[in-house]
């Protein structure tokens, strides 16, 4: 089971990326996965209370429909541009689904250090933790944390495309 | 009809013996205000002179209108104060006293009424209906929106398939005008999905790659944010058109710096499931 907290990744991702790349997390999880079997991933989220411009609702119906169920929390605080209950609620269904024995591997997406006590909770109920951070957003205490560590920066994770600007010359050449 | 007169109606209408009506007949709406001499504060009620009970006159003041209670002294009536008629007591009253006064006051003061209503509620419904017209206007720009990023979508896929059919068509013709050679085999083994081992991929330009192996159409290229590695996999939606066995890549040059064509060391990557190539 995948666990992704959204904009630690997405922030740490921000520093390396440039704007030519995406990051796929498509590829992300499939890459992560290395053909095991794939009981559910989870993305942790903010959102904006409903009735207001949202502009995160597009990316997360784009993550929902690759498959990932997104859970996003109404706990944005936009005066500190900080989340809220974002990581308790991660926490909390990692060791849920965990003592439920609904998994056998958690693969925690996040540098995040804040999730220790909850990986080792995990590990307690017999369960494997990966930990899977880009190294600008990681420690050493939340590398040695999981059984296993995933540095996301040597992975072929950011979408390339066509230059557009080849495309369209070609286009209108063509049409010429 | 005067308050008089809806006494005697209730009057007969609930058949309030004489006792009771003689304490009902005196009571009545009144609307104190101060004299011209400008010393008493007083009303007038059956053609008297009516004066504030001397332990009302802290309760009742210029202006003000009650329900009084009167009571009769010489030449001049005495009232007591039973409820004072303000917008508070307007306020406590029940629906249907509520809707019974509006009634009254609709029937008796329409045309008064009407045009002020009119300025009042013109406001009211020309806000309403402006934010309900913003509303619907801004639901329909997010789905033109919308639609406008997936036609762009197609165009570009669109012009992306032209050009393969062209590269292909292009490719065929060669193929025609070329004589024939039994010799070739009739299946290329290459193209087969099952590959193991190394791939030559040479770099030709700052963006551009070029590979005997690259011979499908549409790919999914993925880098490594160190950009050491990039991945070039195979797929009917990728987003990498392949034309002449070479792909354009957006951004190649500044992951890597071109200083002339090289070779590249790849491979096949069963576990990525495609080619593999290591920038540096």
């Amino acid at each position: 089971m995948i666990f992704i907290d959204i904009r630690n990744v997405t922030k740490s991702v921000q520093l390396n990326e440039n704007k030519l790349f995406r990051l796929d997390f498509y590829a992300l999880a499939v890459q992560l996965l290395e053909h095991r079997e794939l009981v559910a991933a989870y993305v942790f989220d903010t959102r904006v209370p409903f009735g207001e411009d949202d502009r995160s609702k597009k990316f997360h119906d784009k993550l929902r429909y690759m498959g990932y169920r997104v859970i996003a929390r109404e706990a944005y605080d936009p005066n500190r541009e900080e989340q809220k209950e974002v990581d308790v609620a991660m926490a909390c269904e990692m060791v849920v689904h965990a003592l439920r024995d609904h998994y056998d591997v958690a693969i925690v997406v996040s540098g995040d250090r804040d999730f220790i006590p909850a990986i080792q909770q995990v590990q307690s109920a017999g369960k494997k933790v990966e930990v899977a951070a880009f190294a600008n957003s990681v420690g050493s205490e939340m590398r040695k944390a999981g059984d296993n560590f995933h540095e996301l920066e040597k992975m072929p994770l950011l979408s390339v495309f066509n230059p557009p600007k080849e495309i369209a010359a070609n286009d209108s050449e063509e049409e010429v | 009809m005067d308050f008089y007169s809806l006494q005697k109606e209730l009057k007969d209408k609930w058949d309030i013996d004489d006792d009771s009506w003689d304490g009902l007949k005196n009571t009545a709406i009144l609307t104190f205000e101060r004299d011209a001499k400008n010393n008493n504060v007083l009303s007038k009620h059956a053609g008297r002179y009516v004066f504030r009970d001397k332990n009302h006159e802290d309760r009742i003041f210029e202006g003000e209108t009650w329900i009084c209670s009167l009571s009769l002294r010489g030449n001049y009536y005495f009232a007591k104060g039973l409820q004072r008629l303000d917008g508070s007591f307007m306020l406590e009253l029940k629906r249907e006293q509520m809707e019974d006064i509006a009634d009254a006051v609709w029937k008796g003061h329409r045309d008064k009424i009407e045009p002020i209503l009119e300025e009042k509620y013109k406001e009211v419904m020309k806000k309403a209906i402006g934010e309900k017209v913003a509303e619907a206007v801004g639901e329909k720009e997010s789905v033109i929106r919308d639609l406008n990023i997936q036609i762009e979508t197609l165009e570009q896929r669109d012009s992306e398939n032209r050009q393969i059919i062209a590269s292909l068509e292009e490719r065929a013709r060669t193929a025609e005008s070329r004589p024939e050679c039994p010799e070739e085999p009739a299946l290329r083994i290459s193209s087969s999905t099952f590959r193991v081992g190394r791939v030559s991929v040479e770099r030709t330009g700052p963006d551009e790659l070029y590979s005997n192996d690259f011979d499908r159409t549409r790919y999914f290229v993925h880098i490594s944010s160190d950009y050491r590695l990039l991945l070039v996999r195979p797929h009917d939606s990728g987003d990498v058109v392949c034309i002449d066995n070479r792909i354009m890549l957006n951004g190649l040059s500044m992951a890597l710096q071109f200083s002339g064509p090289t070779q590249l060391i790849s491979e096949y990557s069963p576990e990525y499931g495609g080619i593999l190539i290591h920038l540096r």
